[in-house]
């Protein structure tokens, strides 16, 4: 209703040409555009700045060049770099894409025995740190020592293989157990449930089967919301570095985020083919989201009515083989790596289970007992709690200024909040660091927790944006306007009435922030030093030195910790959902 | 209400002064250039149709929306002037609101609810018992505000909207979700607590019975306009314009042309054949002889009768359908001229369809107006 919204929006809103005098509401969501304005784009500004500049831009000696550029275009690692990663980005797209759909048709649109766990199974399994998902399948398919190996090679005779988990499959096959399969399950089944069944039914009733139906109906409704999933599933893995890191480095196999990540950590560090090679990534993340916005308003369905009925349909004699076909892909994802983890950290030495005391506790006591890994701990607790506390705090702030304000740049304020969403960790992390490197007054905070907590909370400013502006729409007006007509003021306002109505959608953004700070890896890579490592960085350091014991209990405490949030979430009722 | 404590309200003093108000939404003018004064004590009442402007109005009042023009003059004091570029937020303007939707807090308890605008300035709470005794929710005090009924929630909102003493009390659409009998008695609290309080109000609605029962003066609004402002009685029996004859209560119209028109008598020959004799007061004063007039006439001052009519004065019709409504019947009858009229049917008298009837007005408390 038209009057409806108006009347929403008037309850701060000044009219510029009657009200010329600029007052509270306008200044501040200015220096909110400002803020957040810096925060996003200034660092990637000065990333295209640099991939043109032979030096760092605050050194007034830099000179122009097209070195970086040229090397992006001929060199053969950066241009390999750039083919691996589509071949890869594209192979578990197109494996994981219809494997999620499968599942998410079935746990929201059929009668599958105990689909809220199951659905609850790939949150776990989205959250769960893909570093310690990795490891415990490195365990397993290990060439050497990988215990799936040696048992195959026992039973067949082979002399060697026959998986190899270092390797462009076995890169695939990481990021299919890590977040490809599980961030499309996690959000296209409420997208499926609200779907009106009385669709489907027409569909059936129309001689077409469950199978059919699935592909003539519900599949080109819910298209534009697919796609704007598969395009985040696209970023989401892009944003993951840590995966060819580990698997890709003994055969140098090489992805454009790793290549940047080597890049920097040269010496001397090669800034400007970084650079170039983070731009050319920004472009084509361009195009991508471009060619997902067209799509989605060429062909705008009608997918969520205000009346729907949802009714299950009866699998009948595959209500079991469905549910064990789900509950194998979460032994995949989620039961396997954890389990292995796990026992990889009582064994004496990664993998070998014939020398004498095979099994002992002695990583644990050395890790645990270890300074470097309490001050972690610590670094990541702070990193986490901090992480959580920015999101809530100002994805409130810019959600309530976008529902409510009447603020003209509210809409700006909104596509900011998108743009860190559709940009991988690495290229912020590369961002930032150059942020540091050309801004004397902010390169103080190198080295800090603050710094990292902006950089990681970037990461859930997009979603927490979203989660709390669908919680504040919600929210009539009427409630804040008779706190306002109570003699109550602003502030009073969002702190008695707001927060505690929107209170359940503002945890779960602190949640989601904790959680994505404690496993993050690509925000934070180039802008970790030894004093502010987290764990999950910690745990990165063991893998690349070979310390695999110790790298499993680290994975182990973040794995653990990650579930037992998740959990808490659960029993928040956390609900979350892509709506297009 | 004696006709003493209505001369009082009457000559009270204005609190409130509207003028020149008007406000847009997306370039549909809502509120046209509008006036306004309320007095101290009074009940006022805002009446229109839904999207007429009179929820917008209060808004205004209120300090939730803000006009594209006008002022708003309260007591001494300006609330808003936008040549002067005064605005006095909502929390500063010392008044009371319940809301349509009644907007109570799912959050807080009842007492909480009322305790609300007291504990946000950093007042006592000790009212806050005087007032739910007074709306009648003392037991309910600990209830956590959703466990409650529709009427219940409505008593709730009024008890906030009166917890900080308000010198005016704005009420939206305050019975609209309510049922009948809740709303009577609902009607009778709000009256009585009005007066022992001696408050001001100022009431939305599009109910023409919350309208009458409740307020000393009415203003029906039309496209951000007033029609007409009067007490109620007024409104009813002399209405200022055809869209307030047909807006308030049930009228039965009749076109025809006069026919003879003297100091004394308006004589008009109506399109189905019958002639009335009406008083010339009763005229709009720019009739002249051979006009076209309506004649418009309240269901409760038409008689129907058995049979086709006898004198010239009789309208005779043929009942074309007949519905129960309870109380009495509703009749649509269809004259000679083939129009179709409706009038209403005392219980004891059963009419069957195709029936002649004839039909009386009673020419004391019919109109005449120019047909345009």
């Amino acid at each position: 209703m038209n009057t409806t919204t108006a009347r929403g929006a008037g309850l701060l809103a000044r009219h510029g040409r009657h009200w010329p005098r600029p007052n509270g509401i306008t200044i501040i969501g200015i220096l909110l555009l400002i803020a957040l304005g810096f925060l996003v784009l200034y660092p990637l500004l000065l990333l295209v700045v640099g991939s043109f500049l032979e030096g760092l831009p605050s050194d007034p000696a830099a000179a122009l060049s097209l070195e970086g550029w040229r090397a992006v275009f001929t060199e053969r690692r950066v241009l390999g770099s750039l083919a691996n990663t589509l071949i890869l980005g594209f192979t578990y797209t197109i494996i994981s894409l219809p494997l999620a759909l499968g599942i998410a048709w079935l746990l929201a649109r059929t009668d599958i025995p105990g689909s809220g766990w199951l659905e609850f199974g790939f949150w776990v399994s989205f959250f769960l740190p893909t570093l310690g998902v990795v490891q415990g399948w490195i365990l397993l398919l290990d060439p050497s020592f990988g215990l799936l190996n040696t048992a195959l090679r026992d039973l067949f005779g082979l002399s060697s293989g026959p998986f190899n988990i270092y390797s462009m499959g076995g890169i695939v096959f990481a990021h299919l157990v890590t977040n490809a399969v599980s961030a499309k399950v996690m959000l296209m089944t409420p997208a499926f449930r609200i779907v009106d069944s009385s669709l489907e039914e027409a569909s059936r009733i129309a001689g077409d089967t469950p199978l059919q139906t699935l592909r003539r109906i519900l599949v080109p409704i819910l298209a534009p919301t697919v796609l704007v999933i598969t395009v985040l599933g696209i970023i989401r893995s892009l944003e993951s570095f840590e995966i060819e890191l580990i698997l890709g480095t003994p055969h140098r196999i090489d992805v454009y985020s790793t290549l940047i990540y080597r890049l920097v950590q040269n010496d001397p560090p090669d800034y400007q083919i970084a650079s170039a090679l983070g731009v050319a990534i920004m472009m084509l993340m361009a195009v991508l989201i471009w060619l997902q916005f067209r799509a989605v308003r060429r062909r705008s369905f009608t997918t969520v009515t205000g009346k729907h009925q949802t009714r299950l349909l009866h699998l009948g004699a595959w209500r079991w083989p469905a549910f064990t076909f789900v509950a194998l892909i979460l032994v995949v994802l989620v039961a396997a790596p954890v389990a292995f983890l796990i026992a990889g950290t009582a064994m004496t030495i990664y993998g070998f289970f014939d020398i004498p005391n095979a099994w002992s506790l002695m990583h644990w006591r050395e890790v645990l007992g270890d300074r470097v890994f309490v001050g972690s701990l610590w670094n990541t607790l702070k990193l986490a709690g901090g992480a959580a506390l920015f999101t809530m705090t100002v994805c409130f702030i810019i959600a309530y200024f976008v529902v409510r304000s009447g603020f003209r740049g509210a809409s700006a304020l909104d596509l900011l909040s998108w743009v860190p969403f559709s940009m991988p960790g690495v290229l912020f992390s590369l961002a930032f660091l150059w942020v540091i490197l050309s801004t004397p007054l902010i390169s103080a905070l190198y080295g800090s927790t603050l710094l990292l907590i902006l950089a990681v909370s970037l990461t859930t400013l997009t979603l927490g944006v979203q989660i709390i502006k669908t919680a504040l729409i919600q929210l009539a007006p009427e409630l804040e306007e008779a706190s306002l007509v109570s003699r109550a003021t602003l502030p009073q306002t969002l702190w008695r009435i707001t927060v505690p109505l929107a209170i359940q959608a503002i945890l779960v953004a602190g949640i989601m922030g904790f959680i994505t700070a404690g496993r993050n890896i690509g925000h934070l890579a180039l802008l970790v030093t030894s004093d502010n490592r987290p764990l999950a960085i910690l745990q990165l350091e063991y893998m690349v030195e070979g310390r695999y014991e110790a790298a499993a209990v680290v994975g182990t405490v973040v794995a653990l910790a990650t579930i037992v949030v998740a959990l808490i979430a659960r029993a928040t009722g956390l609900r979350m959902g892509i709506r297009t | 209400m004696s006709i003493a404590e209505l001369s009082a309200v009457s000559t009270a003093a204005t609190i409130l002064k509207i003028r020149g108000l008007s406000k847009q939404f997306g370039g549909m003018t809502v509120i046209d250039n509008l006036a306004l004064d309320i007095r101290r004590g009074e009940i006022f009442t805002l009446l229109g149709p839904s999207g007429c402007g009179k929820t917008t109005t209060l808004r205004i009042i209120a300090g939730l929306e803000r006009p594209d023009s006008g002022e708003v003059t309260f007591e001494d004091g300006s609330w808003v002037s936008v040549s002067h570029g005064i605005f006095v937020p909502p929390q500063k303007r010392k008044i009371g609101m319940v809301f349509q939707s009644y907007a109570i807090w799912p959050h807080m308890t009842v007492f909480e609810n009322v305790a609300y605008p007291l504990r946000v300035q950093g007042k006592s709470t000790q009212r806050v018992g005087d007032i739910l005794e007074l709306v009648h929710l003392t037991d309910f005090a600990d209830r956590p505000a959703p466990a409650l009924s529709g009427g219940q929630q409505q008593r709730v909102a009024l008890a906030r909207a009166l917890a900080c003493d308000p010198e005016l009390l704005l009420l939206d659409e305050p019975f609209s979700n309510l049922d009948v009998h809740l709303r009577q008695s609902l009607r009778f609290e709000l009256k009585r607590i009005q007066r022992s309080l001696g408050l001001t109000i100022l009431l939305v609605t599009h109910d023409q019975v919350d309208a009458f029962s409740l307020s000393d003066r009415i203003g029906v609004m039309r496209k951000g306009r007033f029609e007409q402002v009067d007490d109620g009685l007024n409104l009813y029996e002399r209405p200022l314009t055809s869209y307030v004859r047909d807006f308030i209560g049930k009228s039965l119209t009749l076109r025809g042309e006069v026919t003879g028109l003297t100091t004394e008598q308006v004589r008009v020959r109506l399109a189905c054949g019958a002639t009335l004799m009406m008083p010339a007061t009763s005229a709009d004063p720019d009739i002249a002889t051979g006009a076209d007039v309506v004649v418009s006439v309240r269901y409760e001052d038409v008689l129907v009768e058995r049979g086709a009519a006898a004198e010239e004065c009789g309208i005779s019709g043929i009942v074309a359908a007949v519905l129960f409504l309870g109380d009495h019947y509703e009749c649509e009858i269809t004259l000679s001229d083939n129009t179709t009229i409706t009038a209403s049917v005392p219980r004891s008298m059963k009419l069957a369809e195709r029936e002649a009837v004839s039909i009386r007005i009673d020419p004391g408390h019919a109109r005449v107006w120019s047909a345009r």
